[in-house]
């Protein structure tokens, strides 16, 4: 009974995973996590939260905005540097993350030290190493704009801008930031063909990767030890920082895969500019610490090709319609005004 | 349909007033704590405070309002007085701190406003208590001696529930004796504590003690 059940297993995972061009509906998107019922969705919202996104009025010095770390072109990370450069060009510690289909995530930052998107954006205006402002001054920065009074009272019925109603504007914004239509997508609904390598790196990536970068939004939202030796200059030890167990040591929270052709430089300090030397990290240069995910415990064993296989899949996963999606840009509008 | 009314109108009535206005006071040894006074603990640092704040909370049931939560600030008298409902068996349950749930659901209003200084954005969460002040035996810059005590994930939170039981009275006074408070701490030797972790929840239960229900009266 059993054998035969597992015989059974085998056979529908089979079926199901092996792409040979047929379309494949298998994988399902699962439920937001956001809860919209204390913030619930509104496009007034939605576009106050875009304008302060963009808006440079956020920091000190009115020099930098959420979008100078997280440009749209470039799946709203920042890709000239590895770690992330703030007012006065002091550098922070980590490399910028891509922001997207955060409507889906349990928790935020590298180390998941951040339990809510609403709670999120509190981190940037208050980072000395970010935005470093003050968030009631931000507030009375807000509150003496007339454009802004006006926006507040149509999103939320009040014109004086307050904490809550700041944080629930920008995570409107985040939340609408969902990347779906990527050729990947495209070729599970069945309206895209994968070509021979591009299906060939699907099979490597089901078979080595998505155990942590999980369909479909390639990420299992955990935390893992991915093998990555320690940079002595930083020192970061990623979730143990917000659990203070030595368990989760080197542990980061998987990022997604998403666009990842546009989000370098990669991994949260930024170590790596090329996909290549991302694969070739997971195949000859794992460090077998003792916080390691199991997963990675036997060696990953790839050829050239099967990694370039596995590249040309990732590219598969570049959503055109997210990165120039005109309703994610810079709201010229807004600012016109006045 | 009347009677009903009537009764429910009295039911409702009878709950508002199973409340309890708490008080606290901050003393030394007895006596009303004064800012820039030194004080010399039983350890024999001698203190001057500068912050006292802290929160208290009622434990919250599935979801968190913003009037279940209180930030008391001893330079601020306005904030020494908190009415709290008492739960369905009249007993008195109130949180030293926030409970895990203030820290992850979305509610920042009120005293849950993170711009009120109680809060880290770096790694999220409030701080439950604060105090900072100067002390020589504080081997800082300035001698400043900063206890910021939080933490909400297991096994490091130091929100402290306590249920106080039935209360008949509705007046209650909570004193906080820095003298109680500083009883075990050893000012030359943890000054700064600005991380949850193991130090912070040690920290805070030693710090706990300080904190007396007078019961009513
Ligand atoms: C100076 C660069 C910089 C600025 C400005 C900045 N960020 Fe970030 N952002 C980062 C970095 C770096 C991280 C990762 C931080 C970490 O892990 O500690 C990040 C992480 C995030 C995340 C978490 C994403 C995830 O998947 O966990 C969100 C959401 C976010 N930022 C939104 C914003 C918003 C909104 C603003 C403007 C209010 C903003 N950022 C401003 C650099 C920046
Ligand atoms: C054990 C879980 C695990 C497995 C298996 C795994 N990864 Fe990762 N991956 C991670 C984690 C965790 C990170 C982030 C690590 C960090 O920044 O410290 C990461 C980061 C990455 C990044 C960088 C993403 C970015 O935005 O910076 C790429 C690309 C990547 N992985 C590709 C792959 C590929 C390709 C495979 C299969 C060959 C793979 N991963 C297998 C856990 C895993």
């Amino acid at each position: 009974m059993k054998s035969l059940f597992v015989i059974f297993l085998i056979l529908s995972t089979s079926l199901i995973w092996k792409n040979s061009g047929d379309k494949i509906f298998s994988i399902t998107w699962p439920e937001k996590t956001y809860d919209y019922s204390v913030n619930p969705r509104s496009d007034s919202k939605i576009q106050l939260g875009r304008a302060l996104f963009y808006d440079p009025i956020l920091s000190k010095d009115n020099s930098i905005s959420c979008s100078s770390c997280h440009l749209q072109a470039t799946g709203f990370t920042h890709v000239d540097h590895d770690l992330s450069h703030g007012i006065d060009g002091r550098i922070g510690t980590r490399n910028s993350m891509a922001l997207m289909n955060l409507a889906w995530s349990t928790s935020f930052m590298w180390d998941g030290g951040v339990p809510a998107l609403d709670r999120q954006t509190i981190a940037p205006i208050t980072d000395h190493n970010e935005m470093d402002e003050d968030l009631k001054k931000v507030l009375k920065k807000l509150n003496k704009l007339p454009r802004y009074r006006k926006a507040f009272l149509e999103a939320f019925g009040a014109e004086e801008a307050t904490t809550q109603n700041l944080l629930f504007a920008i995570s409107q914004f985040e939340l609408e930031l969902i990347s779906n239509n990527s050729k990947y997508d495209k070729y599970l609904r069945g309206e895209a063909q994968f070509n021979e390598q591009e299906q060939n790196g699907l099979q490597l990536f089901r078979n080595n990767c998505a155990s942590c970068h999980t369909e479909p939004l390639f990420t299992s939202h955990k935390f893992e030890n991915n093998g990555l030796p320690l940079d002595p200059t930083l020192m970061d030890y990623g979730r143990k920082k917000i659990t203070n167990l030595a368990e989760d040591a080197q542990k980061f929270k998987v990022p997604t895969l998403r666009n990842i052709k546009h989000t370098y430089p990669y991994m949260h300090d930024g170590r790596f500019s090329k996909l290549r030397e991302v694969l070739d990290h997971y195949t000859d240069n794992i460090e077998r610490s003792s916080t390691l995910s199991p997963q990675l415990k036997k060696a990953i064993k790839l050829s050239s090709n099967e990694k370039a296989d596995i590249i040309a899949f990732l590219f598969t996963l570049t959503d055109d319609d997210f990165l120039f999606n005109p309703k994610f840009g810079y709201p010229r509008e807004f600012f016109s005004k006045e | 349909m009347r009677i009903l009314l009537f009764f429910l109108v009295l039911a409702n009535q009878t709950f508002s007033q199973e409340k309890a206005e708490l008080n606290f006071t901050f003393l030394f040894q007895g006596d009303s704590l004064q800012e820039n006074t030194w004080y010399i603990t039983k350890k024999g640092d001698s203190l001057k405070f500068e912050t006292i704040r802290f929160f208290v909370s009622v434990p919250p049931k599935n979801e968190v309002s913003a009037d279940a939560a209180h930030l008391v600030d001893w330079s601020k008298p306005e904030t020494h007085n908190w009415s709290v409902p008492l739960n369905e068996k009249r007993e008195l349950v109130i949180t030293y701190g926030l409970e895990p749930l203030y820290h992850t659901a979305s509610v920042m209003e009120g005293d849950l406003d993170p711009s009120l200084g109680m809060y880290w954005a770096w790694q999220s969460g409030y701080i439950h208590l604060k105090i900072e002040g100067e002390s020589p035996s504080a081997n800082t810059r300035n001698n400043k001696f900063q206890y910021h005590l939080g933490g909400y994930l297991d096994p490091f939170s130091v929100d402290k529930t306590i249920n106080f039981g039935q209360i008949y009275e509705s007046n209650v006074q909570i004193k906080i004796d820095l003298w109680d408070v500083f009883r075990l701490v050893n000012v030359k030797k943890e000054n700064e504590i600005m991380i949850p972790g193991k130090q912070a929840v040690r920290m805070m239960k030693k710090m706990i003690n300080g904190f007396v229900l007078l019961g009513a009266y």
